[in-house]
């Protein structure tokens, strides 16, 4: 189970440290993009592209598993802190439960349109360039079967009564 | 079950799912998929979750909306923001409840780099309420006056909640911004005349600050809102001077501020680090939000639903002002209940084409529906900013008391509201004057 | 029975009215029932995976947006400009849609098998009006253009901006009020008709025509998914067929409807409208007639389009044919256009088979 623990954590600080360079990299990406323009005769090949399908997709996607850690995901606290404590951990566990279902069923889907992209080797050509689109398809799922996996545990921990009470 | 009932039937059991704290984006997910799999049929269920939230996120003009999160994180990590205060602090030292108006206008300050208004309630509210506390300001009075003026965060660009609108609406960011600075300005005057009149007629609400402050020591403090000031001023004069678009604003801010921070070398590598972190925590839950919100859509048109409420609404009557009266109400509640861009997505795609055909310009629609989405975040039960301030006092005021302390600066929205309203050319001279 | 017919447009749009006309069509001339859903549950970039999952029965996919899945068909779209080659056709909507639809379904064996792989069957196109240079002043010349920055939405359209000396700007559609109205951008390259849609009145002061030219042929407004095809009898695929003939006709006139429409205000509003000068139209027919070439090396290199020197003049040779076909019509003539696309194309075609080979 420790293994389990320290396997996953070391999962979700990988994707924490490549959405933050995909957030980092598109911060300087299209700056450099704006203060270069006045100079050059034509736009950095493929900067929308890059930012749309790539970072992007990191840094809305890759995060999710983190925020599920931390207890972070928007959620409405007005009836439920009403409940007696012991109503409130098994409400707990049920969002938990849902979010299992939720996550494994976009894991799924986004796996099965990633491969097919990747089949197709799908890519776009932006001023000549050719730039391959298909890696792109392959964050969403990452990101999905990894908060998947941590809803998981969690549910485990809240099998085994040993949940956190929120926040 | 016609499909009709069908989709009411989802949308009761997605407000019971969230009144039992499973997070909104969860929620919606699991309505919305269940929903078009009965509606539809399973083609249409697989079809859609495969579709919407890859092309959800990918998208240019939504990447402003990681990096004005960013822009306004980094200016806080990097103690930028605490200047904005004690600048507003120093110039209205001696106006009853001066400490109350600075963070009204240090927040208006920080509205200006900052995306959304929990950022700007989360920000001001450590800087300035320990300070008011010192003095002896009643409870109330602090803790309400800096979850109002959180509210500034949205309506005064950069704003999160314009951005999606624009996107939504297809109508020019550049111009709901602008609109939008004028309503945050009005909003921020009328909250500091409010603070003025109460505190004169209750004096003990904020005890005087016996403090003596110079005109040397206001014009000094023009050193400490230099940088921000220098910030603003490149971000929004390249964006409406014509150097950039909004989009690339973001990215800009986010560069600028992370240069002078370095500069100053008042950013650490773990507090760049925070930033970051909470930029993607951000991002990511807003934008799964955004996911299950676009599924939903699809759900309430494929079933019907949509079209069977907007009928509903606009079966009260034809008149522009009824009809844009009976949006703001449905609003105010829904405000009560949910959060701001998650309400907002939800009911666009009915209240648009209805707002449109009752002849009122989409760009001061924009801006009136943040200014009654930012209301909600301040009504009880479900008042993000209100959360956020109960999280940064602690014990020092129960929940309910921060929301009493709301009061009277409801009323002030309200009647920012109704002039909106009777003249609409408050939101739209600005960009026409521009345009 | 019914049909699901989605589209990323809002419903007040010609394109929201080219569908509603296409409903009534079918509602009024079978059994089943129509339901369009405008915006609501298919964007522009998910219409063709929306019409492969099934999520709709009917919806436009827009070929470009889906640059390798439809290189087959996205290379004639690529030659409209070549439409103005000897001439500028008097529509290049009714022309390319006729080239287009009998170029794909009966002279191109690729475009149905690329088409079929995304389990869609294709009917029908409906391109808009000529290209035109939206500016902030008035540009005549060659030399006027020079060293403009332009709005260019596409690769074709890129090289041409190239080509006269300018600069091209790739900002989005919505970012385009903002960039003309502040001077990040020049002019934008579109369809007269986009004045309106996207509001340019304000900031545009001189429209040049037809420069560079040529038109969004990409425009598949007639893609079906394969099962819902294969589903119906065949009466109901003529009439489904007939009623597409109908319907792009009904779009392409709507643009030039609104072409006009949006010309006669900009006059009014005292926007100039100008022919480009000698200098500028001798420029873009040699740019025009040399890019042909270029297009040919492009997708024979990139998207391994096979014999692509052949389907080019096939495809050239079938937009003169149209061009004649179209040229005697009024413009804004819908039934007559309606029963060349029919006569000519989609009557043709034999709904026992078409779809399933
Ligand atoms: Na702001
Ligand atoms: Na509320």
């Amino acid at each position: 189970m420790k293994t389990v623990f320290a396997v996953t954590n070391r999962l979700l600080a990988l994707a924490m440290i490549v959405a933050g360079v995909a957030v980092v990299l598109m911060m300087l990406h299209v700056s450099l993009d704006v203060v270069t323009r006045p100079f050059l005769a034509r736009p950095l090949p493929g900067t929308t592209l890059i930012v749309s399908d790539y970072y992007m997709v990191a840094c809305a996607f890759l995060p999710l598993a983190y925020a599920q850690a931390v207890d972070g995901h928007i959620s409405m606290d007005a009836a439920a802190h009403l409940a007696p404590p012991r109503a409130q951990y098994h409400m707990a566990g049920f969002a938990l439960l849902i979010a299992v279902v939720v996550f494994a069923l976009l894991t799924w889907t986004a796996t099965h349109d990633a491969l097919t992209k990747f089949r197709i080797n799908s890519f776009s050509i932006e001023f000549g360039t050719r730039i391959p689109t298909w890696p792109s398809y392959f964050l969403l799922p990452a990101g999905c079967a990894l908060m998947t996996l941590i809803s998981a545990l969690r549910l485990l921990e809240y099998a085994l009564g040993r949940l956190a009470p929120p926040k | 079950m016609t499909n009709i009932e069908i989709g009411l039937t989802g949308v009761a059991i997605l407000f019971a799912l969230v009144a039992m704290r499973v997070p909104i984006a969860f929620s919606l997910i699991a309505v919305s998929f269940a929903g078009l799999w009965i509606v539809g049929g399973e083609r249409a269920a697989w079809g859609t979750l495969s579709l919407v939230p890859y092309t959800f996120a990918a998208t240019w003009t939504m990447s402003s909306i990681p990096m004005f999160l960013m822009m306004g994180y980094v200016c806080f990590a990097a103690g930028l923001t605490a200047g904005l205060f004690r600048f507003a602090r120093l110039w209205t030292s001696a106006l009853p409840g001066g400490l109350a108006i600075a963070s009204i206008f240090g927040a208006a300050g920080f509205a200006a780099v900052a995306g959304s208004s929990v950022a700007c309630s989360a920000a001001m509210g450590r800087i300035a309420i320990p300070e008011m506390t010192k003095y002896g300001y009643d409870a109330r009075l602090a803790t309400g006056a800096l979850a109002v003026a959180g509210t500034l965060g949205a309506l005064i660009p950069p704003s999160i909640l314009m951005i999606l609108y624009g996107m939504i609406a297809q109508v020019s960011i550049g111009q709901l911004f602008l609109g939008g600075a004028v309503v945050g300005l009005v909003t921020a005057l009328g909250y500091a005349v409010l603070i003025v009149i109460r505190v004169s007629l209750d004096p003990s609400l904020a005890p005087r600050v016996e403090e003596a402050v110079t005109w040397r020591m206001r014009f000094a403090a023009f050193r400490d809102v230099a940088p921000i000031a220098g910030l603003i001023a490149v971000i929004f004069g390249g964006l409406f001077g014509g150097f950039f678009t909004p989009t690339e604003a973001g990215a800009l801010g986010a560069t600028l501020s992370t240069v002078i921070a370095l500069a100053r070398r008042s950013l650490s590598w773990s507090a760049f680090v925070d930033a970051i972190r909470e930029t993607l925590m951000t991002t990511a839950t807003l934008f799964i939000i955004g996911c299950g919100a676009a599924l939903l859509i699809r759900f309430l048109a494929l079933s019907g639903t949509g079209v069977f409420l907007t009928e509903a609404v606009t079966g009260f009557g034809a008149d522009p002002v009824m009809i844009i009266l009976g949006v703001a109400l449905i609003y105010l509640v829904l405000g009560m209940f949910l959060e701001p861009i998650g309400a907002m997505l939800l009911t666009l795609p009915i209240v648009l084409p209805i707002v449109g055909d009752a002849g009122w310009s989409l760009v001061w629609f924009g801006v009136f529906l943040t200014k009654l989405l930012e209301i909600g975040m301040v009504t009880p039960p479900v008042g993000m900013n209100v959360f956020v301030i109960k999280g940064v006092v602690g014990d020092l005021i129960p929940l309910s008391g921060i929301f009493r302390g709301i009061v009277w600066f409801l009323v002030v929205d309200l009647i920012i509201g109704a002039l909106l309203v009777l003249f609409p050319a408050i939101v739209t001279f600005l960009p026409a004057l521009i345009g | 029975q019914s049909l699901r017919i989605a589209h990323g447009y809002p419903a007040q749009s010609i394109i929201g009215a080219t569908y509603d006309h296409f409903a009534e069509y079918v509602e009024a001339n079978s059994d089943i029932e129509a339901e369009v859903f405008a915006l609501t549950l298919l964007d522009l970039r998910q219409a063709s995976p929306g019409l492969t999952s099934g999520v709709a029965d009917v919806s436009m996919v827009l070929t470009p947006y889906f640059q390798n899945e439809f290189s087959e068909a996205n290379f004639p779209a690529d030659l409209s400009m070549a439409a103005n080659i000897d001439g500028r056709p008097t529509s290049i909507a009714a022309a390319m849609a006729g080239a287009m639809m009998e170029y794909i379904i009966f002279n191109c064996p690729d475009c149905l098998m690329q088409i079929a792989a995304q389990n869609q069957v294709y009917l029908a196109t409906a391109p808009g009006t000529q290209f035109s240079l939206l500016c902030r002043e008035p540009l005549a010349s060659k030399a006027d253009v020079e060293g403009k920055v332009l709005r260019s939405s596409t690769n074709t359209f890129r090289r041409w901006t190239e080509a006269m000396g300018a600069t091209a700007s790739s900002i989005s559609g919505n970012e385009m009020y903002d960039g003309l109205n502040q001077g990040l951008i020049d002019c934008t390259v579109n369809a007269v008709g986009e004045m309106s849609n996207f509001s340019l009145f304000d900031v545009v002061k001189g429209i040049t025509l037809a420069v560079p030219g040529g038109t969004f042929g990409g425009t598949g407004i007639g893609h079906f998914n394969l099962g819902y095809w294969a589903d119906l009898s065949v009466e109901q695929r003529e009439m489904m067929a007939r009623g597409m003939a109908e319907t792009a006709a009904f779009m392409s006139t709507a643009y030039v409807r609104q072409a006009q429409t949006d010309l006669a205000k900009a006059r009014e509003m005292g926007i100039e409208v100008l022919e480009p000068d000698a200098s500028l139209a001798e420029a873009t027919a040699a740019f025009t007639r040399a890019d042909v070439a270029t297009i040919v090396q492009l997708y024979t290199e990139q998207y391994g389009v096979q014999d692509a020197q052949a389907k080019a003049e096939t495809f050239q040779a079938l937009l003169a044919k149209w061009k004649g076909l179209t040229d005697p019509l009024d413009p804004t003539d819908q039934a007559a256009l309606a029963e060349l696309l029919w006569t000519e194309v989609l009557g043709k075609v034999d709904y026992e088979t078409y779809g399933f080979n």
